[in-house]
C-alpha cells in the first residue's frame, strides 16, 4: 500500500517538474520573441515621453505679488457672508455630488461645443 | 501658505452637498482670514461661477448666488487672479503638451509653475506633474501653516 502511495507521489512530482519545465520553456520563447513593429513603436514613444518629462525645465518662478490685507472687521464680515451663502444653499434639497466630476463634465461639454 | 487651487475646490466650498465640502469650506474660510494666499488663473473664476450657476439652475435656485460667490472671491485680497495673457497661455500649452493635460488644467498648472508654489486639487489628473510640482488634495493639506 505504502509502495503504491510512494510511486504515485513520485509520478506526481515528475509530472509537476515536467509541467514546470514546459512553462519555463514557453516563457523563454515568449521573452525571446522578436517585438512587433507597433510594440516597438509604443515602447519608443513611452521612452520619448519619459525623456521629455525628465528634461523639461519649468519656467523660472516669479515673485508672489504683494497683497494688501483685510482688517479683522473685513475678515469677519467676509466669513459671515460666505457662511450665510453656504447655509442658504445647504437648505436646498439636492443629491450629493463630486465637484471634480462637475468640472470634468463642464470641460468635456466645452470640448464638444 | 502660498499655493494654487483648482476650480473644483472653490465649487466644493459653496455646496454642502459636495463630498469635499467640509474640507473645502474650511479652506476658503482660512483664505478669507488670510491664513493662505492662493493664486489661480482668471479663467478659474469664470469656470467656478458658471459651474455653480448651472448647478443652481438645475435645482431651481437663484443663479445670482453663483455671481455673488464670484464677487466675494474676486474681492478677496488673498486670492491672486493671474491674468491669462499670451505668455501664460504659451507656458500652459508647453506644460500641457509635455504632461498630457487638458487646456484648463494646463492653465492651472502653468500658474503653479509661474509662482513656483504647490498645487491644491481634488483631481488626480494633476498627479502627472509630480515630482516637478508638489500636488496635494484637501485631506493631505499641511495643517498649522
Amino acid at each position: 500500500m505504502s509502495k503504491t502511495t510512494e510511486a504515485s507521489s513520485q509520478s506526481t512530482s515528475r509530472s509537476a517538474k515536467r509541467s514546470r519545465g514546459l512553462r519555463r520553456s514557453s516563457m523563454k520563447s515568449e521573452s525571446s520573441r522578436p517585438l512587433e513593429l507597433d510594440e516597438q513603436l509604443a515602447i519608443n514613444k513611452h521612452i520619448q515621453v519619459a525623456k521629455e518629462r525628465a528634461t523639461w525645465v519649468p519656467p523660472k518662478p516669479q515673485a508672489w505679488p504683494k497683497v494688501k490685507g483685510w482688517s479683522s472687521n473685513q475678515i469677519v464680515k467676509a466669513t459671515l457672508e460666505f457662511d450665510a451663502l453656504v447655509a442658504d444653499l445647504a437648505a436646498v434639497k439636492m443629491p450629493k455630488f463630486d465637484a471634480v466630476e462637475l468640472v470634468r463634465a463642464e470641460r468635456s461639454k466645452n470640448d464638444c461645443e | 501658505m502660498h499655493l494654487v487651487a483648482d476650480s473644483s475646490i472653490w465649487i466644493a466650498a459653496l455646496f454642502a452637498q459636495e463630498i469635499w465640502h467640509v474640507e473645502a469650506s474650511e479652506f476658503v474660510r482660512d483664505v478669507l482670514a488670510g491664513l493662505h494666499q492662493v493664486a489661480a488663473p482668471a479663467s478659474v473664476l469664470t469656470e467656478v461661477v458658471c459651474a455653480c450657476a448651472r448647478r443652481c439652475r438645475q435645482y431651481g435656485i437663484d443663479r445670482n448666488y453663483a455671481v455673488e460667490y464670484g464677487n466675494k472671491l474676486r474681492a478677496c485680497p488673498y486670492i491672486v487672479w493671474k491674468t491669462v495673457d499670451v505668455n501664460l497661455a504659451y507656458e500652459a500649452a508647453v506644460c500641457g503638451r509635455i504632461h498630457g493635460l487638458r487646456g484648463m488644467d494646463a492653465l492651472v498648472a502653468a500658474t503653479a509653475f509661474h509662482y513656483g508654489v504647490p498645487l491644491l486639487a481634488s483631481d488626480n489628473d494633476f498627479r502627472v506633474l509630480e515630482p516637478a510640482l508638489y500636488v496635494f488634495n484637501l485631506r493631505e493639506m499641511p495643517r498649522g501653516n
